[in-house]
C-alpha cells in the first residue's frame, strides 16, 4: 500500500491571495460608501441636535414662564371684601415708546407746554416704523374781561410730543354783527420766524374793538 | 426608516405646538395681575367709575363724565384689607367737557401705587387691546378686544346728558359697560393707550376709548 503525498502549499497561496484581494475590495468599497453616506448621515445627526436644541429651550422658557407666574401668585396676593387677585410687579414696558407723564403733569401745571414737551421722553429715540403721535394742537383759552372780547387764545402746533411745537399764534375771536366771529392773529410764530401785527386805530376800527382793548389783549399773549 | 421620520415630524410638532401655547398663555393674565392694581374704583353720589393711576403722587386719569355731578367722591385702591382701609380722598386738578377727560389726585397717596404708563404708539388696526374696570359694578374686571378702527374728531353725547363731545376716538371690539368709564385701555406692553369711554348699547362691539393723543393734549395744557 502506498501513500501518495501532494503539495497543495501553490493552492493554498493562491486562495490566500484570492481571500487577501477580495478583503482589500471590501475595504476599499466600505471607504468609498462611508464618502458617499457621510453628507447623509451628518444631516441626520444635525436634525437630532435641532431637535433635541430647541426641546432643551422650550423646556427652559416654561420653567422661566412657570417660575415668574409663581413669584407673582406667591408674594403679592390682595384681598379686597372676598374679592382675591394677584398682582405682580410692574411689568417691564417691553419695546412700547412710553411718556414721563410726570414730567408732562409738571408741564401742566405750570403751562408752559412749550419747554416741557420738548423735555418729555427724551431718553427714547423714535426707532420703530410705528405710528406715534405728531401733529397736534394745543390750545390754552386765557380769560380776558373787555368790553367786547372775553379771551385770548394761545395756539401751539407739535409735530411729536418729544420735539418743540414748530408753530406758535395768539389770536382773538371778535364778534361781528352778523354773528360771525372774525380771527384776528396778534403773534405768529412759525419755523421760529415770529411775525406781530401793529394794532392801529384803522384796525380796532375795521374790527369795531378800540385799540386799547386789543394791545390789553394782546399782553396776554405768553409766547 | 419609515418609523424614525414620522417621530421628527411628530417631535418638530409637539415642539412648536408647546412653544405656541406658552407664548398665548403669557398675555392676558400677565397684564391683568400686573396693571390691575394701577386701575381705581370711583365711587360717588353719582355712581362708580373706574380711573387709572398715572403717576406716584396720585394723579388719576379718568372720563369728565365720571367726575361731573358725582358728589362725595372718593377713590379705592387695589389692596390688602377692607374697603375702608384703602379708600382714599380725592380733588379734582383738571377737567375738560369737550375731550371727556378728567384728571384727579389722591389726597395723601399711599406709597406703593402701580404706576401705568402712557404709550404714545398709536395702535394699529386689528391691535390687541385690554381693558380692565368695573362694569355693572363688577369691581376690577378684565377684558380683551381688538382696535376697530380710529376716528378722528368724533362727536358723540350720553343719553340724559345735553353735553356733546368732540375728541379723537378708538373704535374698538373690546366689551366696556358701565362702570368701565374712565378705566385705562392697555396695548400689549401694559401701557395706556385710551380711556375706555362710551359704547352703543343696541350695537355689538362698537366700544370707543378717548385716544392717548387727547390724553396728552388734555394733560399738557
Amino acid at each position: 500500500m502506498s501513500t501518495g503525498i501532494y503539495n497543495s502549499s501553490a493552492v493554498d497561496n493562491y486562495i490566500l491571495e484570492q481571500s487577501r484581494r477580495e478583503q482589500e475590495i471590501t475595504r476599499t468599497r466600505s471607504i468609498e460608501n462611508y464618502i458617499k453616506e457621510a453628507p447623509y448621515v451628518l444631516l441626520v445627526w444635525g436634525g437630532r441636535l435641532l431637535a433635541v436644541a430647541l426641546l432643551i429651550m422650550c423646556i427652559g422658557w416654561a420653567i422661566s414662564n412657570a417660575l415668574s407666574f409663581d413669584r407673582n401668585t406667591s408674594n403679592i396676593t390682595k384681598t379686597m371684601s372676598g374679592m382675591s387677585h394677584s398682582a405682580g410687579e410692574n411689568n417691564e414696558s417691553g419695546s412700547d415708546q412710553v411718556i414721563d407723564i410726570d414730567e408732562l403733569l409738571k408741564e401742566g401745571e405750570a403751562r408752559d407746554t412749550d419747554s416741557g414737551l420738548s423735555e418729555f421722553n427724551n431718553n427714547e429715540e423714535i426707532t420703530s416704523t410705528e405710528d406715534v403721535v405728531r401733529d397736534y394742537y394745543i390750545f390754552d383759552t386765557i380769560d380776558f374781561e373787555g368790553d367786547i372780547l372775553d379771551s385770548v387764545t394761545v395756539g401751539r402746533m407739535y409735530e411729536d410730543p418729544s420735539s418743540p411745537s414748530i408753530s406758535q399764534y395768539c389770536y382773538v375771536d371778535v364778534p361781528q354783527i352778523n354773528g360771525i366771529k372774525s380771527t384776528f392773529y396778534f403773534i405768529n410764530i412759525d419755523m421760529g420766524l415770529r411775525t406781530e401785527k401793529t394794532i392801529t386805530d384803522e384796525v380796532a376800527r375795521t374790527l369795531g374793538v378800540s385799540s386799547s382793548e386789543l394791545k390789553r389783549a394782546k399782553s396776554h399773549c405768553t409766547i | 426608516m419609515n418609523i424614525n421620520k414620522l417621530n421628527y415630524k411628530t417631535l418638530l410638532l409637539i415642539i412648536a405646538m408647546t412653544c405656541s401655547s406658552i407664548t398665548l398663555m403669557a398675555d392676558g393674565p400677565s397684564i391683568f395681575n400686573a396693571k390691575v392694581d394701577g386701575v381705581v374704583l370711583i365711587m360717588g353720589d353719582g355712581g362708580l367709575a373706574s380711573g387709572a393711576i398715572i403717576s406716584s403722587k396720585g394723579h388719576i386719569l379718568t372720563n369728565w363724565h365720571a367726575v361731573d355731578e358725582n358728589e362725595n367722591m372718593e377713590i379705592i385702591v387695589l389692596g390688602e384689607g377692607e374697603v375702608d382701609d384703602n379708600a382714599y380722598q380725592v380733588e379734582v386738578l383738571k377737567l375738560n367737557q369737550s375731550q371727556d377727560l378728567a384728571l384727579l389726585k389722591i389726597i395723601n397717596p399711599p406709597r406703593d401705587l402701580n404706576v401705568l404708563k402712557l404709550s404714545k404708539v398709536i395702535p394699529k388696526i386689528g391691535s390687541t387691546v385690554h381693558a380692565i374696570g368695573h362694569p355693572e359694578g363688577e369691581v376690577w374686571s378684565y377684558s380683551l378686544g381688538y382696535i376697530s378702527q380710529h376716528r378722528e374728531d368724533y362727536e358723540w353725547s350720553y343719553k340724559d346728558s345735553d353735553e356733546t363731545f368732540t375728541a379723537d376716538v378708538y373704535q374698538m371690539q373690546t366689551p366696556i359697560n358701565e362702570g368701565n368709564s374712565g378705566g385705562p385701555l392697555l396695548n400689549k406692553y401694559g401701557n395706556i393707550i385710551g380711556i375706555n369711554s362710551f359704547g352703543y348699547e343696541a350695537s355689538q362691539g362698537l366700544n370707543y376709548a378717548v385716544t392717548v393723543k387727547e390724553i396728552i393734549k388734555f394733560l399738557a395744557r
